[in-house]
């Protein structure tokens, strides 16, 4: 099922799908791809706080963090 | 022959370069000055065999595409490099794919290579192990496994970078999908060239550009070629119908990495996912996260000033000894002056602050070393975002309570252009180490010693108020400009949070030397001119000193009293008169020149707790109006005018030297003062007005 990053619950994995180029800024999806934010990379959130508008998510050996407004933009497949 | 060499470090900040940077050139280093690149940059020098090597750590990175200053520093400097530089990438063995993803990039460039692969020790422990001869083969140059941290591997490491031939150019070991491959070579084969593989490398950065990728501006591109090939490739890339992704240029990189790993890693590298998961539960939650953080804050801060008192206290004491011994030796007259007041005396005033600085480098850099520094980064976006900031601003901020100019140093790692120029624009408003000297006379002076509620101290409460005060002040300004300036470039929050790791001990001694050096080596020089000037303009022209004494009677004759009297007019409004007025215009030049200026005026000696120095200050009666000179009114005016002055030539050197422009460093210095001035005035005419004048 596809979802956006940002609705995916605490401890869930899925694989990103692809990211809106329309929405977010150019050096930021450069800068996700080279975290390894290609299709079909498996990614799972390991923190998620509504209140601080974060979420930590786990990529690779990677552990990034980003602005649930952002993630909102960026659409995964889950398993669902 | 001269067969030397220099040997440019690559690889991303966590991977240990740094560490492999100090194992090979130790104290050997400084920080170099290369044309065009302002970020600064380590550079040591290693005698091996017959060659003398100079080993140049580059600033760490992921690729070659990021938007910081250090960033686009490293393209830079790699574009540039000279023809005989050779690089040493440095690989972190737990970060395989990524790393591997920049290794092809840095490969791209075409210049001799060799691999050293680090933490051996943590795949050793997480039972994963990489077959070194088998990579080589797959990459087809010198590989190397060390341990930074213990030093093990390091030694073969100095024999492999002797040899040059262990430097090997291999050639692209990735490709496009056959179309565009196809594409590629045809053109290559079309437009001559003596450097086969420089041209495929810009040539597929043009590709990309022209496909609308927006590369990083460094990397060079369509423009290296003449026009009629310009067109020509354009031409060409319309009629093909194809676009050159930056994405797919990964996955294209990423299928060969993947081959490369599985053919030469043993154990599963997915399965290890327990890593600092635990403790970033407390770090990085809303609630403890916060408190972790205070109760961190407050510890390095009454750090910073219970423990560097001792050793501040032994740097003012030797140089009041040494301008005493100066003073014995050498004839009384003006030269005395000049070496003991001038020279002993203004550097003095810089030097006493590095137990300060020094102490702040070393909890700065015990932050970044462990990891914790990305999770302050992380708790306080939020805090930031209220202002249009990153949680990336507010390192800089917090580095400013000390000095500004390290603190906007520290902005090249913020991404974000505006973020960077904001945080840069604002930094100087935070109370700095340079204000404390004339806060604590002003307040000591003039302020009376009661507590409040029977427990706090006013003069502490104002000094605390001042520094509140220099906070709300820069975040509303990071505002206004976000909303003015900035307002086409919103803020955006994408970091990384590596790993928990123990600091070295020796990183972090090298990173608080370097600091300090650049420290005094910036604000130092220039207060040495400035106390020479100052110690001019308040002796002369005025007769040489008596025998007696050596303060000159007559300093509302001296250069520096005629500017005083000169600016009164300006002033006078903001409850200021000349003296005050010689302070402020020395001051420019660094906040704390001040308290020296005024104990010049007054013919005493000592520092911002000399009692002389303040008996002087509530004494001093205007001879015109027959009142004191310094009024309770005319003493929060002066505070206030340094809470938001841009009295710091070295803020505006670094301003300039960061942003590149002459603009962005008038432009701080003028809405400072600008800010300044009104804001005493406003305050002098409503005490005044409202009888608070006396």
């Amino acid at each position: 099922m596809k979802k956006s990053l940002s609705s995916l619950e605490l401890k869930q994995t899925a694989q990103v799908d692809l990211i809106n180029q329309d929405e977010l800024r150019p050096e930021y999806i450069m800068e996700l791809i080279d975290y390894g934010f290609l299709p079909g990379t498996e990614i799972s959130v390991l923190q998620k706080y509504q209140s601080q508008n974060k979420i930590v998510v786990q990529i690779g050996r990677t552990k990034v963090s980003l602005r649930l407004n952002d993630a909102m933009y960026i659409q995964v497949n889950t398993n669902e | 022959m001269n067969n030397n060499y220099r040997c440019l470090l690559v690889g991303n900040a966590n991977a240990g370069k740094t560490s492999i940077f100090n194992r090979l050139t130790g104290l050997s280093q400084k920080t170099g000055n290369f044309p065009g690149i302002t970020v600064g940059i380590a550079t040591g020098e290693i005698k091996l065999k017959d060659k003398q090597l100079e080993i140049i750590d580059l600033p760490g990175s992921f690729s070659l595409n990021a938007n910081s200053e250090d960033k686009k520093t490293l393209t830079r400097f790699l574009i540039n490099r000279r023809e005989s530089d050779k690089i040493i990438f440095v690989l972190d063995a737990m970060l395989l794919e990524r790393s591997l993803q920049f290794l092809f990039q840095i490969m791209d460039l075409g210049a001799p290579i060799l691999l050293v692969i680090t933490m051996k020790d943590i795949l050793e422990k997480k039972n994963l192990s990489i077959q070194i001869d088998a990579l080589k083969r797959e990459l087809g140059i010198e590989t190397l496994l060390v341990n930074a941290k213990s030093g093990s591997g390091i030694q073969e490491l100095k024999e492999l970078i002797s040899q040059e031939h262990n430097f090997k150019t291999p050639s692209r070991l990735w490709t496009w999908d056959d179309k565009r491959e196809t594409f590629l070579n045809s053109l290559l084969k079309r437009i001559e060239t003596d450097n086969y593989h420089y041209l495929s490398f810009v040539l597929s950065n043009s590709l990309k550009r022209i496909s609308g990728e927006k590369l990083q501006k460094e990397l060079p591109g369509l423009e290296q070629f003449k026009p009629e090939i310009q067109s020509f490739i354009e031409k060409e890339l319309e009629a093909s119908g194809l676009k050159y992704k930056y994405q797919e240029e990964v996955i294209h990189k990423s299928f060969k990495i993947k081959s490369i790993i599985s053919k030469v890693l043993t154990g599963n590298m997915e399965n290890q996912k327990s890593f600092s998961s635990k403790f970033d539960k407390i770090i990085l939650h809303p609630v403890f996260g916060m408190i972790t953080f205070f109760g961190i804050m407050a510890f390095v801060f009454q750090s910073l000033f219970s423990w560097s008192e001792f050793p501040m206290q032994l740097i003012e004491t030797s140089i009041d000894s040494l301008a005493n011994y100066f003073q014995r030796l050498l004839p009384v007259g003006p030269f005395s002056g000049l070496v003991t007041k001038g020279i002993i005396g203004g550097v003095g005033s810089v030097l006493v602050f590095i137990p300060q600085i020094a102490l702040l480098f070393f909890f700065i850099g015990i932050m970044e070393e462990s990891g914790y520094l990305s999770r302050v980064a992380f708790i306080m976006d939020k805090f930031m975002g209220r202002f249009g900031l990153s949680g990336k601003s507010f390192i800089p901020l917090l580095s400013s309570a000390a000095c500004a100019v390290p603190a906007i140093m520290s902005t090249r790692t913020i991404e974000n252009k505006s973020d960077k120029m904001a945080t840069i624009l604002i930094s100087p408003l935070i109370t700095c180490s340079a204000r404390y000297p004339v806060y604590i006379l002003i307040i000591g002076a003039i302020f009376p010693k009661k507590n409040l509620l029977g427990i706090f101290s006013l003069q502490a409460l104002i000094l605390f108020g001042l520094f509140i005060l220099g906070m709300v002040t820069a975040l509303l300004f990071a505002l206004l400009f976000k909303k003015t300036f900035f307002r086409h470039d919103s803020s955006y929050f994408l970091i990384e949070l590596p790993s928990y790791k123990i600091p070295s001990l020796k990183n972090l001694f090298l990173s608080v030397y370097q600091n300090v050096k650049a420290f005094i080596e910036n604000s130092g020089t220039i207060i040495l001119y400035a106390s020479i000037l100052l110690w001019f303009l308040a002796y002369y022209p005025v007769a040489a000193p008596t025998e007696k004494q050596q303060i000159p009677t007559e300093i509302s004759k001296s250069y520096a009293a005629q500017l005083g009297k000169f600016i009164e007019p300006a002033i006078r409004p903001l409850g200021f008169d000349w003296k005050i007025g010689v302070g402020i215009i020395s001051s420019f030049a660094a906040r704390e020149v001040m308290v020296s200026t005024l104990a010049i005026i007054y013919g005493v000696e000592g520092d911002e707790t000399s009692e002389d120095l303040k008996t002087s200050i509530q004494d001093d009666v205007n001879r015109d109006t027959g009142k004191k000179t310094w009024s309770l009114l005319t003493a929060i005016s002066l505070l206030l005018f340094f809470a938001y002055a841009s009295q710091c030539m070295s803020t505006l050197a670094v301003v300039r030297q960061e942003t590149k422009s002459y603009f962005w460093p008038s432009f701080l210095f003028m809405y400072m003062t600008i800010l300044a001035y009104l804001s005493s005035l406003a305050i002098y005419q409503i005490g005044f007005f409202l009888g608070f004048g006396n």
